[in-house]
């Protein structure tokens, strides 16, 4: 409350006589530093100078002196304060306030001196009534006031009787008392001055008395006073003091008791009445009379609607707010603040409303949320249901509101649905509030307690296992977007992609997997781990897809996988991809599986070594389909970029491979696969090395390619390091081959400067043996010759058995059987040579017996042939001799005789010609030597012809059909 | 992971043993898929287009792999185009084919091929070889005609008659009608000096066959020695000039010398 104080105007009345100077002055406290101030000063200090230059002394132009000096602080004060105004604040701080207004204060020191000295001097001067009260008003405008009292009271009591004067005494007195808060006393005076109703200041001064009266709780009086003020104020010339009594009234009402009348006053009287209205009501409170205050309110709020006056709506329902809160009426404090949200939708409020309407909501719903739940530890929380949902709503209206903080009103949500254990509403509050943080990226210390708090209300929740993993993976997968880097994240992108990979999303769980190895690079154990994990999946799920993208990726260095395991996940992605081909092939689709292995290669997605592998395999499925040369074209685009080391490991596979194509009469083909394989490994083990090289030669021979080449293949594929035992086996399977196919000439350019293992050695003897046999005579030549250039063969062995047998042969074809034949007939020397002839038989069977014990079966069946023939021989001679000079009974005795003896003879060779048979029975022997020769080379007569039958000619090769038969 | 190396590259790869990729037992009638085909390259291969034959034989070889009889066709092949070599090696893969080879006729098609490799044998004069060969044949399929009958020839070649004559009676009972076991036995008889049964087993020979030059000799040499002279120089001059049975020229001009030289006799004893 400030009162109007008349102390201003008596300074113009004092200098009533110097209107110039008053309009100046008036302009020069517009400009203190300016010509207008200088200008007056210099006016007032010429007025000054004229008076002391003046001979002429008394108080009338002493009091005018004081007059001037009384302006002159003013001035002074004016230039000072606006020097103090632009002074550094620092400098004030230094210097003190005093230092500015030192000039004003030597000034009014001087000017009260003067004021005083003349009352002193002149104590009946008729105006010192006047001095006094101007020395009051200085003292309480430029010095302490603690004197302004006193000089008032002696203002009323000095000089000659001045109404005006007098008036302005007590008026100054009244307010004096009002000011130090003897409103008594202040009454007292306002009693004499309020006498007279013309003054102009008449309803101020009823209405500075009347709060003399309301402080004083003369409620009635204080009412009716400030009423009359009111229609005083009506006139023209107290104007100015109506609005004062508008904004004041109110209160008096309330204190009379009398606040229905206020507002109807303010009805009648204000426009708008709204905000006396408020303020009415505001007074009302006091009284705490709900209803009345709210009535009070309402009238307030009707009328500021029908005014349309949008900001005191809201200005009256804030103090609703504030209101009902007071007086715990949530339902009328939610309703309101509704309608609050509602305006503000309608017309966007100031932020200073919004804040005003936000601090008031959140006060109430903190409040009713600590109050929400009494007793938290009990098992069976107790809450007042509508309350929940008044929070609830509480903090959806400020959310409306407070756009910045939506997150975090979404958090309060749940945090109340989380204490009264309404958990899925929790959950989806503190979902909606990590939502929002989502969107406006405002990351605030409550973002990562709504994440805490969502993951342990999702614990608390009875949910299905699906709305849980979703709900943990939308907390999880929150907290990484807002805090990538934590000192729990690392937790946390292991917890998020546990829970991806055992929900089977596998390509969101390798997400956080990368990001996680972004964000901590030096956990790569761990994004190994990870990796691995989900690989396997792929494989396990056959998602070819997928594996073939990482397998890419880890082959190309991510994480720094072993090569081991590189290589082994390219072997499964290589087994997925090639799984389905695999069955195709089983059933036979032979077609459509290498359409299949095609594509793999033509893919620019899989690794060279799968590409690799699918060219092998197309080569193997044209192999089985019986197409050798599209199957080594292929084999040779599968060796060009496999890699070595894993082509070593497939050798085994390769040379059945090379087999298959021998199968298919391509031994070129087969040896081409072998010798690309041990060129590329000549110096290294592998599997299979051996067999290669034996595929090599043997393809070789087969082909019959010239025994040089052979040599020379020997040579270079030898050094690769192949076991000596291959190389002999080969070189006697080669030796075989040639024997089988008797190629004489190509056998010996092969064992020349070679030296043959046991095996070879014994082949080529046996080999030579069977060939001097066909045709020894024909051979003889040639095999001298071949004894000294191959020792090893023992061929002189073949050569000395043969001599034995000629010798034999000789020896027998040179024994003659011929008897002595006398005149007359000798039977001592007959019988003489007869015993001496059968000890020839004897000896040659002894000698044949011996010959053949160590004979080959040829020799021996020569032998058995030979043997006969003295037999034979001796027989034909006894029974052509014919004794002579004997008589004929003698000569019958004696042919008796020798008859006995020849069959004896006959029985023997006979038996030579069993023991024959049995001899090949035993052996197996059963196509003699002699046999061999061609027919036609010696003379033959017309029964030799009949022995003439070459076997291979009538013989018949079986050629099954596979026919049933 | 396990690394799975080994499978991926195990891809039906054909080995010597011919086990399936998929390790699945060869099943018993595996065999008849193809008997035309085989017969078709025979008779392409024995018209020596043996290209034919063999590339025909090709085709079906994924197929007839686990087929004893496939192969002997393709070693027939390479034996009649002359490369005894390569007959002799698919002889052998077919004899190896056979540890797996399940059919009813397994034993047949054992025999076949031990007979046909007997051949090659006999081919290079290993007649022991042979011998051995067309036994283990004829153990295995004792009546299995071609088996018998070679093995009858290289009796009569080296002169076991007897063994001979059992043999080819037997199959004169099993196929009367068969010119080589008739030839055979009026050999035999020849030689045992019973022309008249030689020539009357002779004669169930069709006319036409008996221009054969080793039939046209047996016939007219047992002609000449039953003395019907004219007959058996008619029938000298019935032979025909084939390349194959060459080694019978030297043979048969000596008879043809001995009837002329008869027939010379005659006509002067008629003088």
């Amino acid at each position: 409350m400030k009162k109007i104080s008349i102390f201003d105007l008596t300074i113009f009345i004092g200098l009533i006589g110097v209107l110039t100077l008053f309009s100046k002055l008036n302009a020069a406290t517009s400009d203190p530093a300016g010509k207008k101030w200088e200008s007056l000063m210099t006016i007032i200090n010429q007025e000054i100078q004229t008076i002391r230059s003046s001979t002429v002394s008394g108080p009338e132009l002493r009091h005018r002196l004081f007059e001037l000096y009384s302006e002159k602080i003013k001035l002074i004060k004016e230039k000072e304060n606006n020097i103090f105004l632009k002074a550094d604040p620092k400098r004030i701080a230094e210097k003190g306030k005093d230092y500015f207004f030192k000039s004003s204060t030597e000034q009014f020191n001087n000017s009260q001196n003067f004021g005083l000295k003349i009352v002193q001097d002149y104590p009946q001067y008729a105006k010192n009534n006047e001095i006094y009260y101007a020395l009051a008003v200085n003292s309480r405008d430029y010095g302490t006031g603690k004197d302004s009292e006193k000089l008032l009271l002696l203002s009323l009591k000095a000089g000659t009787k001045n109404p005006q004067i007098a008036y302005n005494a007590k008026v100054g007195l009244a307010e004096y008392y009002y000011n130090e808060k003897k409103y008594n006393t202040a009454n007292i005076y306002y009693e004499d001055v309020l006498k007279d109703p013309k003054n102009e200041w008449y309803s101020k001064h009823l209405y500075n008395s009347s709060w003399c009266h309301l402080k004083e709780r003369n409620f009635k009086k204080a009412l009716s006073l400030i009423k009359e003020a009111y229609q005083e104020s009506n006139k023209k010339q107290n104007e100015g003091v109506k609005s004062q009594i508008l904004n004041a009234i109110g209160i008096f009402f309330v204190q009379a008791d009398a606040a229905i009348e206020g507002v109807d006053f303010y009805l009648k009287n204000a426009k708008p009445a709204s905000t006396y209205l408020v303020n009415l009501a505001k007074s009302s409170r006091s009284k705490n009379d709900f209803p009345l205050t709210d009535s009070i309110y309402k009238t307030a709020l009707i009328n500021s609607i029908q005014e349309k006056n949008a900001d005191q709506e809201i200005s009256i329902r804030l103090e609703q707010l504030e209101f009902y809160r007071e007086h715990k009426k949530t339902d009328l404090f939610v309703a309101t603040a509704k309608e609050l949200v509602q305006l503000n939708k309608k017309n966007k409020m100031s932020a200073e409303n919004i804040s005003a309407i936000s601090n008031k909501i959140k006060e109430l719903a903190g409040f009713m949320q600590v109050n929400l739940v009494k007793d938290k530890l009990q098992e069976v929380i107790t809450f007042n249901k509508e309350d929940y949902n008044k929070i609830v709503i509480l903090f959806d209206l400020l959310a409306s509101l407070d756009k910045e903080n939506r997150s975090l009103y979404r958090y309060y949500q749940g945090e109340t649905a989380f204490s009264v254990a309404d958990f899925k509403s929790a959950n989806l509050f503190y979902s909606r509030s990590i939502m929002i943080t989502k969107k406006t990226k405002k990351i605030t210390p409550q973002t990562i307690k709504t994440i805490d708090s969502l993951l342990t209300s999702i614990e608390h929740t009875k949910l299905s296992k699906g709305q849980e993993d979703r709900l943990t993976i939308f907390a999880l997968k929150n907290y990484l977007i807002f805090y990538p880097i934590s000192d729990r994240s690392q937790k946390i992108y292991q917890k998020l992609f546990s829970k991806y990979f055992t929900l089977k999303q596998y390509k969101r769980a390798i997400n956080i997997a990368l990001v996680y190895h972004d964000k901590y690079p030096a956990d790569q154990a761990i994004h190994k781990e990870m990796i691995t994990q989900v690989l396997d999946a792929y494989i396990k799920t056959k998602d070819i897809e997928n594996l073939t993208i990482w397998v890419n990726i880890i082959d190309k260095g991510f994480l720094h996988f072993p090569d081991t395991f590189i290589q082994n996940s390219i072997v499964v992605l290589g087994s997925l991809l090639f799984e389905k081909n695999q069955l195709l092939e089983k059933s036979n689709k032979l077609q459509e599986a290498r359409a299949g292995y095609k594509a793999i290669f033509d893919s620019k997605f899989y690794p060279q070594k799968i590409k690799s592998e699918a060219a092998y395999a197309i080569s193997s499925v044209y192999l089985q389909e019986n197409n050798s040369q599209d199957s080594i074209v292929w084999f040779k685009k599968s060796i060009e970029n496999y890699p070595k080391l894993d082509l070593m490991k497939t050798t085994s596979s390769i040379y059945n491979l090379a087999k298959g194509h021998r199968l298919l009469q391509n031994f070129k083909n087969s040896t081409e696969v072998s010798k690309t394989i041990l060129t590329q490994f000549c110096t290294t083990n592998f599997e299979k090395k051996d067999d290669f090289y034996e595929l090599i030669l043997i393809n070789s021979v087969l082909e019959k390619v010239s025994i040089k080449n052979i040599l020379k293949l020997e040579t270079e594929y030898s050094k690769c390091k192949i076991s000596e035992n291959k190389i002999s086996q080969i070189q006697t399977d080669i030796l075989l081959i040639l024997i089988t196919d008797d190629q004489y000439e190509n056998l010996f350019s092969y064992i020349k400067s070679k030296e043959l293992n046991e095996t070879s050695k014994k082949m080529v003897h046996n080999y030579l043996h069977f060939k001097f046999w066909q045709d020894p005579k024909g051979k003889l030549e040639d095999f001298n010759n071949l004894t000294s250039k191959y020792p090893a063969l023992t061929i002189d062995t073949i050569i000395s058995e043969y001599d034995a047998l000629v010798a034999y042969k000789e020896k027998v074809e040179n024994v003659k059987f011929i008897f002595s034949s006398e005149e007359k007939f000798n039977d001592e020397k007959y019988n003489s040579e007869l015993e001496q002839y059968l000890a020839i038989l004897n000896n040659l069977t002894n000698d044949a017996v011996k010959l053949s014990k160590t004979a080959s079966l040829e020799v021996v069946s020569e032998l058995q042939n030979i043997i006969p023939t003295p037999y034979a021989a001796l027989n034909k001679s006894i029974l052509n001799f014919q004794p002579k000079g004997v008589d004929a009974a003698y000569l019958k005795g004696f042919n008796q005789g020798m008859r006995h003896i020849s069959e004896s003879l006959s029985a023997k060779i006979l038996q030579f010609d069993r023991e024959k048979m049995m001899f090949f029975d035993k052996n197996h022997f059963f196509f003699e030597v002699k046999f061999h020769a061609k027919l036609g080379t010696e003379k033959t007569n017309i029964e030799q012809i009949l022995d003439f039958h070459p076997s291979l000619l009538h013989s018949k090769k079986v050629e099954l059909s596979g026919e049933k038969k | 992971m396990k690394p799975i190396l080994q499978n991926t590259f195990t891809l039906c790869l054909i080995s010597l043993v011919l086990t399936s990729c998929s390790s699945e037992p060869i099943r018993e009638n595996v065999v008849y898929n193809s008997p035309s085909n085989i017969s078709k390259s025979l008779a392409a291969c024995h018209q020596k287009d043996y290209s034919e034959g063999k590339e025909n034989l090709e085709k079906y070889m994924s197929l007839e792999k686990a087929n004893p009889i496939y192969w002997n066709a393709i070693g027939i092949c390479y034996a009649l185009s002359g490369d005894l070599e390569k007959a002799n090696f698919f002889y052998n893969i077919g004899l190896e084919s056979l540890m797996l080879y399940k059919a009813h006729n397994r034993n047949q098609a054992e025999s076949a091929l031990r007979n046909n490799i007997g051949l090659i044998h006999l081919n290079y004069n290993r007649y022991n070889d042979a011998y051995m060969a067309f036994t283990a044949a004829l153990k295995l399929s004792p009546d299995l005609f071609e088996v018998q009958l070679n093995l009858s020839h290289l009796y009569l070649q080296f002169k076991h008659d007897d063994k001979a004559l059992i043999i080819l009676k037997n199959l004169e009972n099993f196929r009367p009608g068969d010119v080589d076991v008739i030839t055979s036995l009026a050999l035999l008889y020849a030689r045992s000096n019973e022309y008249e049964k030689a020539l009357l087993t002779l004669s169930k020979i069709n006319n036409e066959n008996t221009s054969r030059p080793d039939i046209a000799g047996i016939y007219s040499y047992n002609l000449l020695k039953a003395n019907q002279i004219s007959e058996a120089s008619a029938m000298i001059d019935k032979r025909t000039k084939q390349d194959e049975y060459e080694g019978y020229n030297q043979r048969n001009k000596i008879l043809e010398n001995q009837i002329s030289a008869k027939l010379k006799e005659i006509e002067s004893l008629k003088k």
